[in-house]
């Protein structure tokens, strides 16, 4: 999945390159220190199946932050704290001395 | 209510340890279908499904009671509850803000803690002196919130539109979204612009994944290991709540107000809701540090559990700040799960973990009860144990310098790379 080293590279560089996971292949072509909004989706190349799978998180991650639903969840939040309510009765209620 | 019910089915310890690990076995069964369900079933339609589920389980057994009723409940009670949960942390994952995610995620578990105490207060207000005749009016009062739950989850609980433009389901994704920002913000433009990008990209390398995935990669293999042996150690601690119920009935006076066993197991609950919150807070400080704080709160453990060996009265002292630590450990498999894999991995990973921590709360439970029988102490000998080797596994974990050395973090930006990592 990783053996994409290209050819001509130094052999240290080739192995380590053949050691790297997923984060480091795609760090070196794309550069995320200043966050997702400093690049643009269609300049991330696609080398592998990891990259792909990186830039289509970003872009749905771009979507979700810039259009904003996040802001809006309480009524979420406070159903989700419900039903983990729910399962703290039914999880505990038989183990509970009382 | 573990004594009542007893009671009430007129069942010894050693079956009621193992109706008790039943309902363990279905979580981890749960939490191991659950991965393959959201690839058929939005979660939302799951977690509706789990929620009648349980109603008509819970009816079952009020209706005709028995052991086997109350065997067969548990345990698909169990395996709803391990359905449900990964599908509601999804849910809640999607919607909260990145900057808040873990703090918010872990702080929520409080809940449990809250839904045990309200348990508790029904059993001192219906069967305050185990009174037998009113056991099944409990039944019905812990039926009522499930119900009331249901009906606000199947009138408003929304899948996630992250999860469905993950599937394709792009235009139901845009329907929820709409109430929630500018609709210029979501033209026609932009979902043409996101079908392009998103859509038409090889989405299936995302959704095809499973838990086979998250070993494929051979320099975390003595990671896995590790937080394996961890998990499986620190994971048998939950089983001493039911320690703490045997223990309580054992040494009941028969002048003992109710109060006083009331307040003993509020106070455990209580510990671990101060621990839910404490442990998000936790977030916000360095991976080390948190590994390390884990450490001692592991070694606090493994020291202060001794106090029941002095006295036996102390023993939900003891219980209560296991409970204090208990969230933190479990964060700290969330923490380095979120650095050593990316998003869809990580949440792999929390369910395979989660999976080792319910079998071994399973075992835990099943052979605890009757070797407290032979003596109360032995558990707590082998608790400690359990709770020294994993802060061995702790500090074998790898630190941030081995991690940059393996390639997964940068050493000019950890933090950064950190939060891409949680993301």
């Amino acid at each position: 999945m990783f053996n994409e080293a290209n050819e001509g590279e130094p052999s240290e560089t080739k192995n380590r390159k053949q050691n790297l996971p997923f984060y480091s292949s795609v760090e070196e072509e794309i550069d995320i220190s200043g966050g997702i909004e400093d690049f643009d989706n269609d300049e991330i190349p696609i080398r592998n199946t990891n990259a792909i799978l990186i830039k289509n998180e970003l872009i749905i991650e771009q979507i979700i932050n810039n259009y904003g639903y996040g802001r809006n969840n309480l009524k979420v939040l406070i159903l989700c704290c419900m039903n983990i309510f729910i399962i703290g009765i039914q999880y505990t209620y038989y183990i509970n001395y009382y | 209510m573990f004594i009542p019910i007893r009671n009430s089915l007129q069942i010894d310890n050693y079956v009621a340890s193992l109706i008790s690990s039943s309902l363990y076995l279905g979580i981890g069964v749960g939490f191991l279908a659950s991965g393959s369900l959201t690839k058929y079933i939005l979660r939302n339609h799951i977690v509706i499904v789990c929620l009648a589920n349980m109603i008509l389980l819970n009816l079952a057994f009020f209706i005709f009671e028995g052991v086997f009723v109350f065997t067969i409940s548990r345990t698909c009670i169990g395996l709803c509850i391990g359905i449900q949960s990964p599908m509601i942390s999804g849910i809640i994952n999607d919607y909260i803000p990145t900057k808040r995610k873990s703090f918010i995620l872990i702080s929520i578990t409080g809940f449990l803690a809250i839904g045990a105490m309200y348990v508790i207060f029904i059993g001192l207000i219906v069967v305050p002196h185990y009174e037998l005749s009113r056991i099944r009016l409990c039944y019905f009062l812990f039926l009522h919130p499930l119900m009331i739950v249901f009906v606000f989850t199947f009138l408003f609980l929304k899948e996630s539109p992250r999860f469905l433009i993950l599937n394709r389901k792009d235009s139901e994704a845009f329907e929820i979204l709409t109430p929630y920002t500018n609709a210029e913000l979501i033209s026609e433009e932009l979902q043409e612009k996101i079908k392009r990008e998103v859509i038409e990209s090889n989405m299936q390398s995302i959704s095809h994944r499973d838990l086979s995935s998250i070993f494929s990669f051979p320099f975390l293999t003595m990671t896995i290991l590790l937080l394996f042996i961890y998990t499986f150690c620190y994971s048998f601690t939950n089983a001493t709540r039911l320690i703490l119920s045997l223990t309580l009935s054992d040494s009941r006076n028969l002048n003992d107000s109710p109060k006083s066993d009331l307040a003993k197991q509020m106070l455990v609950y209580f510990a671990y809701l101060i621990g839910c919150v404490g442990a998000g807070f936790t977030n916000d400080i360095n991976f080390l540090s948190k590994k390390y704080l884990t450490a001692i709160g592991l070694g606090m453990i493994s020291i202060i559990i001794l106090i029941p060996c002095i006295s036996q009265d102390k023993i939900y002292v003891s219980i209560a700040i296991i409970h204090l630590f208990l969230p933190l450990c479990l964060s700290l498999i969330n923490t380095i799960t979120a650095e050593i894999y990316p998003k869809n991995f990580s949440e792999i990973a929390n369910l395979f973990f989660g999976i080792c921590a319910k079998i071994s709360t399973f075992i835990a439970n099943f052979i605890f009860i009757p070797m407290a029988s032979s003596d109360i102490y032995l558990p707590y000998y082998i608790i400690i144990l359990l709770a020294v080797i994993s802060t061995v596994m702790i500090v074998f974990l790898p630190s941030e310098a081995d991690l940059i050395n393996m390639g997964i973090m940068r050493s000019s930006d950890s933090t950064k790379s950190k939060q891409f990592g949680k993301r």
